[in-house]
């Protein structure tokens, strides 16, 4: 929930629009939970003030994600 | 009964994101001007990463969060590394939790992690991981913020733990 992340000006921040109960998204999708924890660790890497948030550009159920590292 | 059907209309309510993003709008139970900030102290692929959850997960020999206090419980759990997922559970009644325990991940991607270690983007995985449940109000905010934080916080000191993860639910 984008505002209350605003409120809690937490150091670093990734914001997916998913249903309560899936931050990762999807039951067995590999693919989009270790692209979510990819898109985390580059934040981690590039965010350069504290209150920074990161929307990431995945809509629920609607984007098909790559193989990022072979299963 | 009553609390039974309000609790799961309530449940079915929150799955729609608009009006999650409505409610959120009034929910104002803290709300800081400025944020904490510790510049990355070596990268990533060289750190050691600690997985937090507000999911409710717990080991089923540990005592379950309280559902009897409509306030919550801001107390945490402790879920080692080694231990085996098929010893977890959630006790969490505020949000909908069916396909959490279908893959884990869903709210505690620690097999991920795994991946990505054993991929080299991370450096190392904390012998301990942390969870707490995300329904916490009213006196028990207080204690959420001064006591269980910094609990949390020693415990990450502790372990040498470079990085934490929270993951909400």
């Amino acid at each position: 929930m984008r505002s209350i992340t605003e409120r809690l000006f937490l150091p670093r921040s990734y914001h997916l629009r998913y249903p309560f109960g899936h931050a990762l998204g999807e039951v067995g999708n590999r693919s989009q939970q270790l692209q979510i924890l990819m898109d985390c660790l580059n934040l981690l890497e590039n965010a350069e003030k504290p209150g920074t948030i990161m929307d990431a550009p995945y809509l629920w159920k609607r984007h098909q994600f790559e193989e990022l590292f072979p299963a | 009964m009553i609390a039974q059907i309000l609790s799961f209309l309530s449940l079915q309510l929150f799955k729609s994101v608009t009006v999650r993003e409505l409610w959120s709008k009034n929910h104002r139970e803290f709300e800081f001007a400025t944020g904490p900030w510790t510049p990355l102290q070596k990268p990533v692929e060289e750190s050691q990463i600690c997985l937090i959850t507000s999911g409710g997960l717990h080991l089923n020999t540990d005592l379950p969060f309280d559902m009897s206090d409509p306030n919550g419980d801001p107390t945490f759990r402790t879920i080692p590394l080694e231990s085996d997922p098929n010893k977890w559970q959630i006790t969490h009644n505020y949000y909908d939790h069916a396909d959490a325990e279908k893959d884990w991940n869903l709210i505690f991607p620690l097999e991920r992690l795994r991946e990505l270690r054993n991929f080299g983007k991370i450096g190392s995985l904390s012998s301990s991981h942390f969870s707490l449940m995300g329904h916490i109000t009213g006196p028990h905010l207080p204690t959420l913020l001064h006591r269980t934080a910094k609990e949390l916080a020693d415990r990450l000191r502790d372990e040498y733990t470079d990085l934490a993860l929270l993951v909400p639910a």
